[in-house]
């Protein structure tokens, strides 16, 4: 049903920019012990850092024209590498998303909805996402662009109002007051939840047109997400100062709970938190969206809304048993610590030696 | 315990069997009887007589006509026909004329045609069915005695209502003429405003019973070549009974009948038409009905006036971004106020919950079924007022409005906070120029008020986003409904959520006019 859509320009930049910023809205603070009041600068560079593994994605799916990196697994390696590679692919992508979608709400339980059980909540994030990838993938990614944009507009109105009056300079300078190897650390660690965004472009990279050439929309989208997420990072750690940043969790939401203009303006953390909200449920439709196409892709596309109903399953029950903030942020940080990037590039080698082999079988043939 | 003790296979066929009995032909009776015109006036008579019967007031007559020489038959409905045009421009010449022919009967039909009468839209045909569908549409007919042919002379008495000023889209700036239920003068509205040989009119007859004649009207040139041929396929398919007007055919035509939103526009401004067809969109027209519909549109489309056109940009944009807010206001401000209310109470400052609370004290309902009710209270006055004739519509409004109202909040039904609330979602509705958008508003409204007393402002930003996905999903004759917001069209944002200056508009927007984007030509370069 996906055969003909065609991304644009603007929803490759858009698709990319809310990709990146899944699980690391809440994780991020992982790193403050290590990069101190630099963490804004580290969040940029780690998520800088994934540009090379994107182009390589583009220019891996450029030897397919509107295949998946899975195509391109199965045509050189067989059915069975493919198989393999796409189970581990799924469990990572439901993994991040029983992730996400606890935080989430556990973020919202905390602040807004103490006496509605998690997991109506959760229930209801998840109907969302089997309702938008019901429709058209076009649609889809119509929709993020908006989100993107409302989401982006919407959190930095609401610190705009209050920008010099506390905005505390002293928090954030001097910038490097940790040793260049926390710093390092927290840049590799950055790197590997923003790698969350290449999970997508793998699947999506099918309805990018001409990818070798268009790879500049993904360094723009990513460049993008950088500068917006260390902006909303410095933001937050010059309003409450890095040692109270680091031990909080919900910073955005906590930070704008700070905001009072006279006697009317306040509670405006209830807008910021309609930006965590479009970002949870764009991305807990993306890591759906992720598992479900490799599923099909295992059954040879037959009953894919079967497919979709049991994948939506496979990240609710998880979610619902999982039931805690702690956990499900330790999960995140075990993901982008150890398994993400490492399990991307890995297939992107895979894919990479597929080509290799597709072209020496078409090389051998003789003419 | 057997519930279902007949087999499927068994009721399948019984199903087949009850529904083979149904007369599912669309023919009806009087257009089976298709055959060829009688030689004789008389059998033509009578045979016209049993189809169409006595009460119809058709009227029959015979003469003998040049110079005895020919029987001629006329037959014609009365209220209908123009009687006359029949008698000066038809029966008097006839027999009035003298002219020497000496062919027989062959070619008399054409004689009478080109040298007698002073009607100018004529036919010969042989069909009887012809003849009859003629006479309804108010035509006469001209039998011969001996021959099998006969022509049709068009003479339908037009009895028209003056152009008027338009009803329901008023504008301060902009002309005053409205359309009509005359299709003919529809048409000479707009061309008599595009009058250039690319403006194509192109006819249809739609309606087994009403044949509604349904006009398409696109600029060569311009409009999406693909729009147009995907419209006249759908017209093409329409196979009703009746058309009774514009809104029926736009429902058959549109692309997603079931969406909340209209992805099409009605107008009864000849103006706004003749923009439309300029911008590269197409116009259907369709006879009895004084409202065009307008495709492809976007939602943006919505919140146009002509008005926009005839006042300075900045004027124009501030009011066309005054009506998109209030398109938001519309459809959140209840939702929003109850989230506040009963979810989410760290946003409201405490003077203001105060006040709010001491209005809600004594108030025996929940928040979210006060502003229900008064919601569904304010349709309810709403429809009554529109339905009630002439000025006991405005009374019985205001009375109601203002003294059941305030009687409410006295009696401790309602609070005052809540009035405020629903009447400002109210009024921002009626700010929206579209009349198409007023219920979909409403629903929307509804929705969001269910949502938000369900989960506060979780719920009503899930909502939101359900309500954008959906507008993102629809098309309107191949044209995404969010365009040029999404996918994103820089040069069509100038005409969006403001008005820019006419000398920037100078490309029309690339979807709707692929093929033709300059509205502006640059003449100093």
């Amino acid at each position: 049903m996906d055969g003909t859509a065609r991304f644009t320009r603007e929803q490759v930049i858009l698709l990319s920019f809310i990709s990146i910023i899944g699980n690391i809205a809440y994780i991020y603070t992982w790193m403050d012990e290590d990069t101190g009041r630099a963490s804004w600068l580290a969040s940029f560079a780690g998520i800088l850092l994934i540009i090379p593994f994107s182009v390589w994605i583009f220019h891996v799916g450029e030897s397919y024209p509107e295949g998946t990196i899975f195509d391109i697994l199965e045509t050189g390696l067989g059915k069975f590498v493919n198989i393999f590679i796409s189970l581990i692919y799924i469990f990572i992508n439901i993994a991040v998303a029983v992730a996400h979608l606890n935080m989430f709400t556990e973020m919202l339980k905390v602040f807004f909805l103490q006496y509605t059980p998690p997991w109506v909540i959760m229930a209801c994030m998840i109907l969302m996402g089997v309702l938008f990838l019901s429709g058209k993938i076009q649609s889809f990614a119509r929709l993020v662009e908006i989100l993107a944009v409302l989401g982006t507009i919407n959190y930095f109105m609401s610190f705009m109002l209050i920008f010099p009056s506390n905005f505390h300079l002293e928090y954030i300078i001097p910038v490097f007051d940790t040793s260049l190897y926390g710093f390092i650390k927290g840049v590799v660690f950055m790197a590997g939840g923003a790698s969350e965004c290449l999970l997508l472009l793998m699947v999506i990279i099918r309805f990018i047109p001409d990818p070798a050439r268009h790879f500049t929309w993904i360094v723009k989208g990513i460049v993008s997400s950088a500068i917006i997420f260390a902006a909303a990072v410095l933001i937050i750690t010059a309003m409450m100062s890095p040692e109270l940043a680091k031990r909080i969790a919900f910073g955005g939401v906590n930070a704008a709970r700070l905001i009072h203009i006279g006697e009317f303006i306040q509670g405006l953390e209830l807008f910021v938190f309609a930006t965590y909200q479009f970002i949870a449920i764009c991305k807990i439709t993306m890591y759906m969206y992720c598992a479900w196409t490799a599923s099909k892709k295992i059954f040879n596309n037959k009953k894919p809304l079967l497919h979709l109903f049991i994948t939506s399953i496979m990240i609710f029950l998880p979610s619902v048993w999982l039931n805690s903030y702690n956990k499900a942020y330790y999960l995140a940080v075990f993901l982008a610590e150890y398994i993400i990037l490492p399990f991307l590039i890995l297939i992107l080698l895979l894919a990479s030696i597929s080509i290799m082999i597709k072209n020496n079988r078409r090389g051998s043939v003789p003419e | 315990m057997k519930i279902f003790n007949k087999s499927p296979k068994i009721i399948k066929r019984r199903k087949k069997r009850q529904t083979g009995n149904v007369n599912n032909s669309a023919q009806l009776p009087s257009q089976e009887q298709e055959r060829n015109i009688f030689p004789t006036i008389d059998e033509n008579f009578g045979f016209i007589n049993s189809i169409l019967g006595s009460g119809i007031g058709l009227v029959r007559g015979k003469y003998c006509i040049l110079d005895n020489k020919v029987q001629a038959g006329i037959a014609y409905i009365d209220n209908i026909t123009d009687k006359k045009l029949v008698s000066s421009q038809i029966i008097e010449p006839l027999l009035k004329t003298n002219i020497d022919f000496n062919d027989g009967l062959d070619g008399i039909l054409e004689l009478i045609q080109s040298r007698i009468i002073y009607v100018p839209d004529t036919k010969i045909s042989s069909q009887m069915k012809d003849m009859i569908d003629s006479l309804l549409n108010g035509s006469a007919v001209l039998f011969i005695e001996g021959i099998n042919t006969a022509l049709v002379m068009e003479s339908r008495k037009i009895e028209n209502r003056p152009i008027e000023k338009p009803s329901n889209e008023v504008v301060v700036l902009g002309s005053l003429d409205s359309l009509t239920e005359s299709l003919d003068t529809n048409c000479n509205l707009i061309s008599k405003r595009l009058p250039t040989p690319d403006l194509h009119f192109e006819i249809f007859t739609v309606g087994r019973l009403s044949h509604t004649t349904v006009k398409l009207l696109w600029i060569e040139g311009i409009a999406n070549i693909n729009a147009i041929k995907d419209v006249r396929k759908r017209i093409r398919k329409i196979d009703i009974d009746v058309v009774d007007g514009i809104g029926v055919l736009s429902e058959l035509i549109e692309d997603s009948p079931l969406s909340l939103f209209t992805t099409y526009k009605q107008t009864q401004r000849p103006d706004v038409l003749a923009k439309s067809l300029s911008d590269g969109q197409f116009a259907v027209l369709c006879d009895n009905s004084p409202y065009g519909f307008i495709a492809p549109i976007t939602f943006w489309d919505n919140f146009r006036t002509m008005d926009d056109y005839s006042d300075k940009p900045f004027g124009s944009s501030y009011l066309r971004f005054a009506r998109c807010m209030a398109f938001i206001l519309s459809i959140t401000i209840s939702p929003l106020y109850l989230a506040f209310v009963a979810y989410n109470h760290s946003i409201v400052p405490p003077v203001l919950a105060m006040n709010i609370a001491e209005g809600r004290s004594g108030v025996p309902f929940p928040s979210i079924i006060e502003v229900l009710i008064l919601s569904f209270g304010i349709t309810l006055i709403r429809e009554a007022s529109l339905r009630i004739p002439g000025s006991i519509g405005y009374f019985i409004g205001a009375l109601a409005a203002i003294v059941i109202g305030q009687a409410a909040v006295s009696a401790g039904y309602v609070s005052a906070s809540v009035i405020i609330v629903v009447a400002v979602s109210y009024i921002s509705t009626y700010a929206i120029s579209s009349n198409t958008l007023l219920s979909t508003t409403r629903l929307i409204d509804y929705f969001l008020i269910v949502l938000s007393g369900m989960f506060g402002m979780f719920g009503i930003i899930n909502g939101i986003v359900i309500i954008a996905w959906h507008a993102v999903s629809l098309e309107s004759f191949g044209v995404p409904y969010l365009y040029p917001l999404v996918p994103f069209d820089s040069e069509g944002l100038k005409d969006t959520l403001i008005r820019a200056p006419i000398r920037v508009l100078k490309k029309r927007m690339g979807l709707l006019a692929p093929i033709n984007r300059v509205r502006i030509n640059d003449k100093d370069k």
